[in-house]
C-alpha cells in the first residue's frame, strides 16, 4: 500500500552541478521573456532561481511513497461535473 | 456616548444599540462613513467609501428593523472589505495600479451573505497590490501607499489584509473582510490588535475575490473581538456552487460560549527567537487558557513547511497571473521586487509543484493527528511588534513572519485566529494565534473569547496620533 518506487534515495547535486542548472535556468528564463529583462528583473530572476533550487533540492530530499497522493483530488458528486 | 465611543463598540454592543433604538443604521452608517474620511483615508486604509450604498442600506435596514424584521446580529451594522472582493458598481482594484479602475459586474458571495444578513457595505478596503501574490519587501506596495499602524501611525500594520486590519482598529468600520494565502489575516491581526480569523479552508467562498492560489486561498473576518468574528462568520459560511473548493459545513455561533474543559497544545520552541515582550505576553496568555483548561507542550513535526508553502505559491501564483507575467505588466506594479520576483516560476517544474503537494498531504494528515487530543494548537501569532512604515524588511523576515505553526494550518487548511494579549515594545499589540480542528471554528473562537475576557483588550484604543503623518510621508 505505501511502497517506496525506489530505495536509492533523490539524488543531491553538488555545487557545481547546481551552478550549471542555475545558469541554464537563468538563460530559459531570459529567452521566454525576450531578453527584455531590465537588470532590477535579472536580478530577481537569479535571486529567484537560486532560491527554487534550493527548496526543490529540500522537498526531493522528502521520502514519499507511490501511494502518497497531492492534497488536491475533483469532488464529484453524482450528476454533478467537476 | 459620544460617536468615537459608539465607532469602537462590538458588533454585538452594536446591535443591541440598534434594537433598543438608541441609534439607528443610518447614524451609524454616518458615524462610520465620516471616520472612514477623516480617519482611515489619512491612515491609507481605504480605496473606496461607499457612502450611497452604505446609506442605502442602512436606510433599508433601518426600516426592516422599525417594521419588526430582524436578519440578525449584523442587520444595520456597517462593514468594509479588502479591495480584492469584487463589489458591483465600485471598482475592484486589487490594490494595483494596473486594474485601478476594473469593474466587476457581480458581487462576491461573501458580499452578497452579508447583504442578506442586512450588513451596510461602507467601504472597498487597502490591500497589498495582487493581495501581495507578486512579491513585496516594502509596505508601499500598493497604489494606495503603505497603511499605518492605527496604534503608531510611523509603524505598518503587516499585510497583505493591511487596510481591513487598519479600519477595523482605528474604529473606521464595526467589521471586515480579509484574505488570507499564507498569513495575510492573521499577521496583520496580531499587529493592529484585532481578532482576525482564517475560517476552516472552504468554509467561506471565495467566489468573486481575486484568485491568488486555489488551494491555499480563504477569506474571513476580522473584527474588534473573537466573539465579533464568529457572528461574521455565521453569516458568510457555507456551501456554494459557485466555489469548487467549498465545503458542505456551515457554522452556528454559540450563544452561550464554552468556559472551561478545553485542551490546548502548546507549540514547543513556538517562543524561540522572539522579542522578550512577546514572550512574557504570550507565557500570560497561556496561564490564562490554563485556567480554562488544560497546556500540554507538543512538538510541530519537522516538516519542510516554509518549501512546501514556497512551492505552491510560486505555482499557483504564476499560474493565476500567466497572462499578465507574460505580458511584462509586473513592471507596472509599485513593488520593486514585483517586477521580476515571480518570473523564476516560469522553470518551476510541474512534478515539483506535485511533489510539494504531496508532501502537503502528510503535513495535513501530521496536523490532524496533533489535533485529535486537543481543542487548538497555540503559539505567539508575530514574534515581534510592527515595523517601520517606510522600512524595506526581509522577504519572510526570520523570526517574524514564517512562525511554522502559521504555515502548518495555512497547508492543512484548519482554522486559526490571532488574538490581541497584550502590549509589546513601543506599546505597539502582540497576538496570540490558536488553531483548531477542521470545522472546529467554535472551539477555536470559545477559547479565544475567553483569552480576550480575562486580558480585557477591549478596553484599549488606539492613540492614533496624528493621522495625517501616514500620508505625508
Amino acid at each position: 500500500m505505501s511502497a517506496r518506487v525506489t530505495d536509492v534515495p533523490y539524488p543531491v547535486l553538488n555545487a557545481d552541478e547546481v551552478a550549471r542548472l542555475r545558469e541554464r535556468l537563468f538563460e530559459l528564463v531570459s529567452a521566454r521573456f525576450g531578453g527584455r529583462l531590465s537588470p532590477d528583473q535579472v536580478n530577481e530572476v537569479r535571486e529567484g532561481i537560486e532560491a527554487q533550487i534550493a527548496v526543490a533540492e529540500k522537498l526531493h530530499g522528502f521520502p514519499l511513497t507511490n501511494a502518497d497522493e497531492p492534497a488536491f483530488v475533483l469532488d464529484l458528486q453524482a450528476g454533478v461535473g467537476p | 456616548m459620544s460617536s468615537t465611543d459608539v465607532a469602537f463598540l462590538s458588533v454585538r454592543e452594536l446591535g443591541r444599540l440598534l434594537r433598543a433604538r438608541e441609534l439607528s443604521p443610518v447614524e451609524l452608517t454616518r458615524i462610520y462613513l465620516e471616520r472612514l474620511e477623516s480617519v482611515g483615508r489619512p491612515l491609507n486604509a481605504v480605496v473606496a467609501i461607499t457612502a450611497e450604498i452604505g446609506l442605502q442600506e442602512a436606510a433599508l435596514a433601518e426600516a426592516e428593523l422599525a417594521r419588526g424584521l430582524d436578519r440578525g446580529p449584523l442587520h444595520g451594522i456597517p462593514y468594509g472589505v479588502k479591495d480584492i472582493i469584487a463589489t458591483a458598481g465600485v471598482p475592484t482594484t486589487w490594490g494595483a495600479a494596473p486594474f485601478k479602475y476594473q469593474r466587476i459586474d457581480d458581487d462576491a458571495t461573501v458580499v452578497r451573505r452579508l447583504r442578506e444578513a442586512g450588513a451596510v457595505l461602507v467601504a472597498k478596503l487597502a490591500t497589498i497590490e495582487l493581495a501581495g501574490g507578486m512579491g513585496y519587501d516594502n509596505p508601499a506596495a500598493s497604489f494606495t501607499g503603505p497603511t499605518a499602524n492605527p496604534w503608531d501611525v510611523s509603524t505598518w500594520t503587516s499585510g497583505s489584509s493591511s487596510g481591513p486590519s487598519a479600519a477595523v482598529a482605528a474604529g473606521t468600520v464595526a467589521f471586515a473582510i480579509g484574505s488570507d494565502t499564507s498569513g495575510s489575516i492573521i499577521l496583520p491581526a496580531a499587529w493592529t490588535g484585532t481578532a482576525g480569523l482564517r475560517a476552516t479552508y472552504g468554509l467561506v467562498s471565495r467566489s468573486g475575490a481575486m484568485a491568488l492560489c486555489w488551494t491555499l486561498d480563504r477569506l474571513g473576518p476580522m473584527c474588534r473581538t473573537a466573539d465579533d468574528c464568529g457572528l461574521v462568520l455565521e453569516a458568510i459560511a457555507g456551501p456554494d456552487p459557485r466555489d469548487p473548493s467549498s465545503v458542505r459545513g456551515t457554522y452556528r455561533h454559540r450563544l452561550r460560549p464554552r468556559c472551561t474543559g478545553f485542551r490546548f497544545g502548546l507549540i514547543s520552541g513556538g517562543s524561540e527567537g522572539v522579542e522578550a515582550e512577546v514572550a512574557d505576553n504570550f507565557d500570560s496568555a497561556v496561564e490564562i487558557l490554563r485556567q480554562v483548561g488544560t497546556v500540554e507542550e507538543i512538538e510541530l513535526p519537522p516538516l519542510p513547511y516554509n518549501e512546501v508553502i514556497d512551492t505552491i505559491s510560486s505555482a499557483e501564483a504564476y499560474s493565476a497571473f500567466d497572462d499578465f507575467i507574460a505580458a511584462g505588466r509586473t513592471s507596472e506594479l509599485d513593488a520593486r521586487k514585483a517586477a521580476g520576483h515571480r518570473l523564476a516560476g516560469i522553470v518551476l517544474p510541474a512534478h515539483d509543484y506535485i511533489r510539494a503537494q504531496r508532501i502537503r498531504r502528510r503535513i495535513a494528515d501530521a496536523m490532524n493527528d496533533l489535533l485529535a487530543d486537543v481543542d487548538a494548537l497555540i503559539a505567539p501569532t508575530v514574534g515581534v511588534v510592527a515595523s517601520g512604515l517606510h522600512d524595506d524588511f526581509e522577504y519572510m523576515l526570520p523570526g517574524a513572519f514564517p512562525r511554522p505553526l502559521n504555515f502548518a494550518s495555512c497547508l492543512a487548511g484548519v482554522p486559526a485566529i490571532s488574538v490581541p494579549i497584550g502590549f509589546g515594545r513601543e506599546r505597539l499589540p502582540t497576538g496570540a494565534m490558536l488553531v483548531g480542528r477542521a470545522l472546529g471554528e467554535a472551539d477555536v473562537l470559545d477559547a479565544a473569547r475567553a483569552l480576550e475576557t480575562e486580558i480585557g483588550w477591549g478596553e484599549h484604543r488606539p492613540p492614533l496620533g496624528v493621522p495625517a503623518k501616514a500620508a505625508a510621508q
